[in-house]
Parts: C-alpha cells; structure tokens; sequence
C-alpha cells in the first residue's frame, strides 16, 4: 500500500490583471472578475468530489467556504465575485493520489473555461445554418487555443511529514519561487489583435494568409463580426454605442468570454434575469441624471501578518475573511446603492453614487477590524476614484489602483499614526482638470475624517457659498512650493485665518457664524494632514461634491 | 564597442500593439524602454535617409546601403547589441530576476527598494513545475516587504557588477519613474456641422518625457556602419525627433580580476548563470518552450558550447510585433521573455574557456530567430553563481 503523508497545497489560477484590467465595458470588467471566482467555486466544489469520492481526508484552509454554500448558490450575493483566486487546503493521501488530484484540478479549470468560451462563440455566432456550423467550429477551436494558452494555473503540494507551521510558510515560500518558472510560450498570432485586449488576435473564422494586406484581414474580421447575432448588434444607427459588440469591436476569446459572462452564468444558474442585470453599465450607477460615479478600491494592510500564525489562526482568519467578503460587503454595498464587482478575502471593488461613497468607504473599513463583521484589528486602505460616466473606465480603474497605493503609502509620524491604514481622494472631471489626490487617514486626533468632509460638503450646500473656495485658490495657489514638507510655520496660521475670513463672507445667512465656526472647529485638522496644495485641492472637491447634494433637503447647521 | 546616444527633442511615445480606431473611447498607456528593433528600425532609417534615398534602397540599387542595410525583405550587416537606457552617463541594467524586489521600510519611517538575491534549491515538491531546482528566498532575503514586480526596475552597471558578482543585495534601484515623466495627451473629433465633440471619439494617450541626464543607448560592435553624421532619429509614434550621438566605448562587463574568479567559480560548481539584459524571442520549436522542458536538453548556448538547463527565472511574457511597412499589415506577434530573465546552467569543464569569451555579452539563438538577434534582441551575459 501507498505511503500516505500530509500534503499542504495550493492551487491558484490567473492572470488577474490582465483578466481585469483591460476592460472597455463594465460587464467586461465583472466578467473578468466573475470568470476568475467563478473558476475557483469551481475548483473547490471539485476538490470536495473528488476527495469524498476517493476518500482522502482533506480540509480546505483559505477560502473558508461550506460544502452547502458551494453547492447550492443563491441570493443577491450569486452575482458577486467573491472567492480569491487561489485555494489552500491540506490533503492526507499519497504522493501519487495526490499528483493525480492536482492535475485533475487544473485539468478542470482549463476545460471549464474551454466550455464557456465554447458557450460563448455558439451564442452569439451560431444561427443553425450550415455555413453558421462550419464557422462556429472554426471559431470555438480559434478560441479554444486562446484560453488554454491565456490561463495561468499553478500548483503546489508540498509533503509536510510532521504538522508544524514552518511547512506551511516554506510551502508557500517555494510556490512563489515556482511562479518564477514560467512557462515559455511561442504561440505566434497571425492576424489583427482584439480591440480590448491587444495581446491576442480576434477571433475570425477564415485565417490571415500571407498575402493578405491589413485592408483583406480587417474585411475579414468585418465579415465575421458582422453575423454575430441580432441580440449582439446596435438595435438601430442611434444605438450604436449601446451595442452589446460594437460595429468596430473585433474580439479575442478572452475579451467575447467576459463580454458574454453575464447571459453564461444566468442561464448556467437559471435565477432571476435581473440579478446580472446591474453589470450592464456604468450608467446605472445612481441615478439617471447623475453625471458622475465613483471606483471604490480596498485592500486590507499587511495581510501577511494575519496568515503567519498557526494552521487554526489561519484558518480563523480565512474564515472571518469569507463571512466580510460574503456577508458584510454585499450588505454594505446594498445599502450605499453600489454595484459590487469583486470582493474576495481583503479586496473589494465596487462602484458607488458620488453621494455615497465617503460613507461607504468608511463602513467597509469599519466593518474590515471589527470582529463581528470582518477581522479583529484589521486595517485597510482605499482608493477613491470619481469620474465621469463618459471617462474611460480602464482609465478610472488605474485611477483608484494608483490611489489605493498613495493610500498604502500614507504615513503620519508626525501625529504618530500607523502607516497606511488612509484613503485617497481624486476627481476626474469632465473640464480636465485633475483634482487630488488627498490622502488622508481614516481617523485622526479622534476625528473621523470621512465624516467631517461629509459635513463640510453639506454646510457647502446650503449654508455657505462656494465662491469662497476658488477666491481662496486663486489667493494662495501662488504659494504651492513643490516640497510640501519644507512650508514655513507662518503659513498655516496665514493660510488658516484667510480661510475662515472667507468663509464668513461667504456664509448666506449671517446670523450663522458664530455657530458655523463650531462646525468648522476641524478644519485645521485638514489642512495640517494635506498641506497647502493637498487642502485647496480637497476644498475643490468638495465643491466638486456640493454640485451632488444641491437636490437633496435644506439641512440643520447642526446635523453631524 | 559604439554607444549611439538618443535623446529626444520633444515628449514621445511607443505604441505597441495597441490598434487605435475611430469611433471607440480608448486610452493608451504605451511602452518604455522600446523594444529593441523599434529602435533598429529606426536607425535604419535615419541612415538611409541620411546617405541615400528610400527609392534606392527599395530598389537596392545603392551598394553601400545594400550591404548594410539590407533591402526591404533582406537584413544588412548593420547589427545592434542591444538597447539600454543610461543616467548621469551610467548605463542602467535591469535588475535580474533572480533578485527579489520589494519594498521595505527603514527605521527612520522610509520606504526603499532593495533587492535581495535568492538561492538555488532542489524542488522535491509536485507541482506544474517539473524542474529539478528553483530559486527561493535565502535567509538574507527572509526579511518582511512587500514583493514589487521586475518590469521597469534598474540599477547602475557599476552596482549591477557588483551585486550581480558577490551576491549582494542591490539597492538605489532606479524606477521607471525617475527616467521618464508622464502628462496625459487627450484628442476629440468635433462633430462638423454641430461643432461639438462627437460621441466615442475620445481618446487619451500618456506621452512620456525623458528626464534630464537620462538617454536612449543602443550598443552596436565598432566595425558597424559610422552613424557619426547622422544627427537625428524619427522614434516612436508620429516619427518623432531624437537626437543622435555616436560615441566610442569600451564594453567589458566583468575586470580581469572578476574574470578569474568567476573561472574558478564554473570549474567548482559547474554551474553558469545566462541574464538577459534585453528581451528574448525564442525561435520555433525551441525545446525552452515545451510544457516541460527534455531534462536531458543540451541547449548548444554558443558556437560549440553545450549547456544543461538547471533552472530558470522569468517574468510574465512581453509581447513582440510591430507593423510591417513591406507589406503593410501587422507583423506576427508573439511572446518574448523580457530582459532581467535568469537561466541556471550546467556546464561542462572543457567548455568554460569558450564559455569565459561571452561572458561580457554574446546574443542567445543568434542565427535561429530571423533577424531579431540583428535587432538587438537576446543579449545576454554570464555570471557565476555560489
């Protein structure tokens, strides 16, 4: 008989950002993220089968999931992407049970993305004629090579002869030294790149030959993009950019695989047709009239210390990251109106109305350390994009990845805060002008600084005009040195008092300004955070923010 | 060895393979440092404009250009080394793979980049890795940071030698962002009869615009063709200008001192590293780009020079293509391994003489990737290990 032993393994599937990243939509964005969770649900339903089924003894470590979660998935939280993209479990079998079930596993993975990317290619080019059979065989086997090639699965299961944590830390240290051993492709494409994702061709059913100029390769393309069917089509010469594949959109595999996602998994999960239909667009984010959405970008501070403890701490942990990702988040994101596109272990991607997305991002973070919702004494920082419904999303999602990272960068030593632990702040809007980033903490001094901006943007609403902050902009943008660290002393009392003169003059009703001042009382809490450029900035988004909250009701002064 | 000197005269920018069509909303981030043939074609082009005229290099009818510029479906003579960037007059190198890059904090609250060598080991786990050894932290790089990806680190040549050399950790690593800054350069199509922007013809690339003190270098042999009384290059994007200088340098990577210690090195471990300093693209049926490579591969490194792969280190694949003028459609694209790129070798004893000669730069498949190690493509070096 076999020799068994305790094997520690992980399991993890990719590329993550460039299943991400390059999105033009906002379904090809949840598409990427959903495909990643959904493969991995998928790898985790099939280690539990296999192992029952073999009866190999086998505990899952991170994600923390039930068998009943993973078989049966269903609620509003079916359409979120929210399992991590990689498994770690331990297995007590032989080494040779073992090699077979890692190879199971990835051989499952890649088939099951062949099968959607082959769902995907019969959706929308297969009209059940003849010449359509022929040309959907061509394109699903285009397709085909384009996944297995794209799909990046590592593995490794690591003999642990005795339970001791030092395996599991060398095991993970030896996964990532193998993750440096790439395979080295030469898979050359022939014919013109997708129009999303440059690094493949698009699919076409009638091969580039070597005569081909670039004027017979694109007509070629036009031909087959051209049957894709109705429901993929603009509906008429005014809807042309409403079109699920646009007139001028040529596709790779990967690229048709996230655009299609979300007709794939409603029909695979046979729920409610509306349940996917909040990934439509980033239109939807708010409401009609709202111009503008925000990109809301977290990630927990130094994980790492949280999964270098014992087996069972890790597990704890992994566990209260499943409930957050699972529970908390989706519920948070309800309440402030968002769209939840991903939120897997500590990272959470959402998109969110302007209005909401300051308290959202503090109850995520809240809701991140507490133990009752997330991970006791966990910190986490965020980055805030806001833009324009029209903005380039790829270039509104770079936005909030740079600002997560001058959030993770964010150090105070001066008030002795922790690093990081800060969100970051910018505004994009439609004039050109860039406003931000701010970076600041979540709390300082005992303030909350999420809410305090809150506060100052409805007393810019109703209590006191805006002009003052452009007056205040244009008095001392003069003064803006490039080392914010070396401004004179002088400079905040001086920037400080003009500030609040200002606002007295700009106050409508003047019977307010001594009790505005109460309300004011943190401003220089502000400004010692970002400096002088850093405050005009915030001010400017404030203002920015203001235009948000005209609509809503005359509010007390006093309202917190 | 040559240097040619770029530097631009005005903000530019590498395209890649982005395709750029009217009616979508796109942005471009585009590349840097350019790829090495980018560069190759470009001072072709410099030069045939320069003593001759395109009509005669078509036709090839120009025996001078003909023999070191090729034709338009033929390679000349004219080779380039490879393509590097250099800083207050120092070549940079690209920090090889073989170093973990992470960020760390110091006492006093900095953050740094440092990069710490990692160690040979056996690999005696499964895994979808079938090599025998890999490369993991040792205990000097056990230290806690976050791991930074390789794609546009570099150090100086002269920190480069001796880090590489001794093992040592390399710090005052030079981010991309200290050689190039970035502005965002946005285009709309107005609408003629309304005069308003039209609908998804939006487009926003980032130019890029080199620092001072920083430059372009392409290392071509000195027996090449004299680019002296070339003064400009049409680089990049919307051909823009750069201006060229030609310059003599002497190119040894290690002193002779290091050159023997490094010989003593091979004959005690057998063992080479090959670090590639510009980008690879590996020849078809390369047994490098099996699933799992032959474990009794012997991989003919240069003229006569057999090595065993032991192992290897490389970041995510880069895409190589470009636009074929020729025949006016894209070229082939595929993937290359990118500069900073480690392969661990085995070698044998008789070998390490011939294999001393290459160790300051030689071009790895030279002959074997159609042209490519004409463009600069594959220049590699080689170091001991410990």
């Amino acid at each position: 008989m076999d020799k068994i032993d305790r094997h520690y393994a992980i399991f993890a599937i990719g590329p993550v950002q460039s299943f991400i990243a390059a999105s033009r939509k906002l379904e090809d964005l949840w598409g990427g993220s959903y495909l990643l969770s959904y493969l991995i649900r998928h790898s985790l339903a099939s280690i539990t089968h296999i192992c029952h089924e073999r009866q190999m003894n086998y505990q899952i470590i991170y994600p923390h999931y039930t068998p009943e979660e993973l078989a049966q998935p269903e609620g509003p939280s079916l359409a979120v992407a929210n399992y991590p993209n990689r498994i770690t479990f331990t297995l007590e079998a032989s080494e040779e049970s073992v090699n077979k079930l890692m190879k199971q596993l990835e051989a499952g993975v890649r088939n099951e993305l062949v099968r959607i990317s082959n769902w995907a290619v019969q959706e929308v080019f297969d009209d059940q004629t003849a010449e359509a059979q022929r040309r959907v065989a061509r394109l699903k086997a285009q397709a085909a090579q384009q996944v297995e090639q794209f799909l990046e699965v590592n593995w490794i299961a690591y003999r642990c002869p005795q339970k001791e944590d030092w395996n599991r830390q060398e095991a993970e240290r030896l996964f990532h030294a193998l993750k440096g051993q790439r395979p080295m492709h030469y898979v050359p494409e022939q014919g013109i790149a997708c129009t999303v994702y440059q690094r493949m061709d698009a699919l076409c059913y009638e091969l580039p030959v070597s005569t081909d100029r670039y004027g017979n390769m694109k007509k070629k393309l036009q031909d087959t993009w051209g049957k894709r069917n109705a429901k993929y089509k603009p509906k008429d010469l005014e809807d042309k950019d409403r079109a699920r594949i646009r007139d001028n959109e040529f596709l790779c595999a990967i690229s048709l695989v996230r655009r299609v996602a979300r007709d794939f998994f409603r029909q695979e999960f046979d729920c409610d047709p509306h349940l996917f239909a909040k990934y439509e667009s980033v239109v939807n984010i708010g409401t009609d009239e709202d111009g503008y959405y925000a990109v809301l970008l977290m990630d927990g501070d130094n994980m790492g210390h949280f999964f270098n403890g014992r087996e069972n701490e890790v597990r704890n942990t992994s566990q209260q990251l499943s409930r957050f990702a699972s529970q908390s988040v989706p519920a948070i994101v309800q309440e402030h109106r968002g769209v939840l596109l991903y939120a897997g272990g500590d990272d959470v991607l959402a998109l969110f109305p302007v209005e909401e997305v300051l308290s959202a991002a503090y109850s995520l973070r809240v809701a991140f350390g507490e133990a009752e919702s997330g991970l006791k004494g966990a910190t986490a920082s965020t980055g805030i994009a806001i833009g324009h419904k029209r903005t380039p999303l790829q270039q509104m999602l770079n936005e909030a990845r740079e600002l997560e990272k001058a959030a993770k960068l964010y150090t105070s030593s001066k008030f002795g805060d922790p690093v990081k632990n800060a969100f970051a702040l910018s505004v994009l809007p439609r004039s050109g002008e860039y406003l931000g980033p701010a970076v600041l903490p979540w709390e300082t001094e005992g303030i909350m600084l999420t809410k305090e901006l809150t506060h100052v943007v409805e007393l810019l609403s109703h209590v006191i005009s805006t002009s003052f902050i452009y007056e205040f902009a244009s008095t001392f943008q003069a003064l803006v040195g490039s080392k914010t660290d070396f401004e004179p002393e002088y400079l905040e009392e001086m920037v400080l008092l003009e500030c609040f003169r200002l606002i007295d003059r700009s106050v409508y009703d003047k019977s307010l300004r001594q009790e505005l001042r109460q309300n004011l009382i943190h401003v220089p809490v502000l400004y010692r955070q970002l400096r002088l450029k850093g405050f005009i900035d915030l001010l400017k988004i404030m203002a920015f923010f203001n235009r948000k909250e005209k609509s809503s009701a005359t509010i007390d002064i006093n309202a917190g | 060895m040559r240097l040619l000197t770029l530097t631009p005269a005005d903000s530019f920018f590498f395209k890649g393979h982005m395709m750029s069509e009217m009616g979508l909303p796109s942005q471009w981030s585009g590349l840097f440092p350019p790829r090495p043939n980018t560069v190759y074609g470009a001072l072709r082009s410099a030069y045939i404009h320069r003593f001759s005229t395109f009509e005669q290099f078509r036709k090839g009818s120009d025996s001078q250009i003909k023999a070191w510029m090729g034709t338009p479906t033929r390679m000349g003579a004219f080779r380039q080394q490879a393509v590097l960037i250099r800083q207050n007059n120092e070549l940079l190198l690209p920090v090889p793979m073989d170093y973990r890059i992470m960020r760390t904090t110091l006492e006093d609250g900095q953050e740094m980049l440092v990069a710490d060598a990692l160690t040979l080991k056996e690999n005696n786990s499964l895994s979808n890795v079938s090599a025998g050894y890999t490369l993991t932290r040792g205990d000097q790089a056990r230290r806690q940071g976050k791991d930074v990806d390789h794609s546009g680190h570099f150090v100086t040549l002269g920190q480069w030698q001796q880090a590489v050399f001794h093992h040592k950790q390399m710090q005052d690593i030079v981010s991309l962002s200290q050689i190039v800054d970035d502005y965002m350069k946005t285009g709309i199509k107005i609408d003629a009869a309304t005069s308003r922007a039209e609908d998804s013809h939006f487009f926003q690339m980032k130019m890029l615009t080199m620092r001072q003190d920083c430059e372009l270098v392409s290392l071509v042999p000195d027996d090449g063709p004299d680019f002296s009384e070339v003064p400009l290059v049409s680089l990049g994007a919307e051909n823009r200008p750069w201006y060229l200088q030609q310059t003599e340098m002497e190119w040894s990577l290690w002193s002779s001192n290091q050159m023997q210690q490094l010989e003593q090195s091979l004959y005690d471990t057998s063992i080479a590293r090959v670090i590639l300093l510009t980008p690879l693209v590996l020849p078809e049926d390369c047994p490098l780009t099996d699933r799992d490579v032959p474990a009794d591969w012997m991989w003919e490194l240069i003229n006569g020079v057999q090595v065993q792969l032991v192992t290897w280190v490389t970041g995510r694949p880069e895409l190589y293509g470009g636009w074929d003028i020729v025949a006016n459609r894209p070229k082939p694209r595929t993937m290359m391994l990118p500069a900073g790129t480690v392969f661990y070798v085995k070698v044998r004893q008789p070998d390490i003489p011939a294999l001393l000669q290459a160790a300051s730069g030689f071009t790895l498949f030279a002959g074997e990737t159609e042209g490519r190690d004409h463009e600069g493509f594959g220049f590699a070096v080689i170091a001991g290990t410990q």
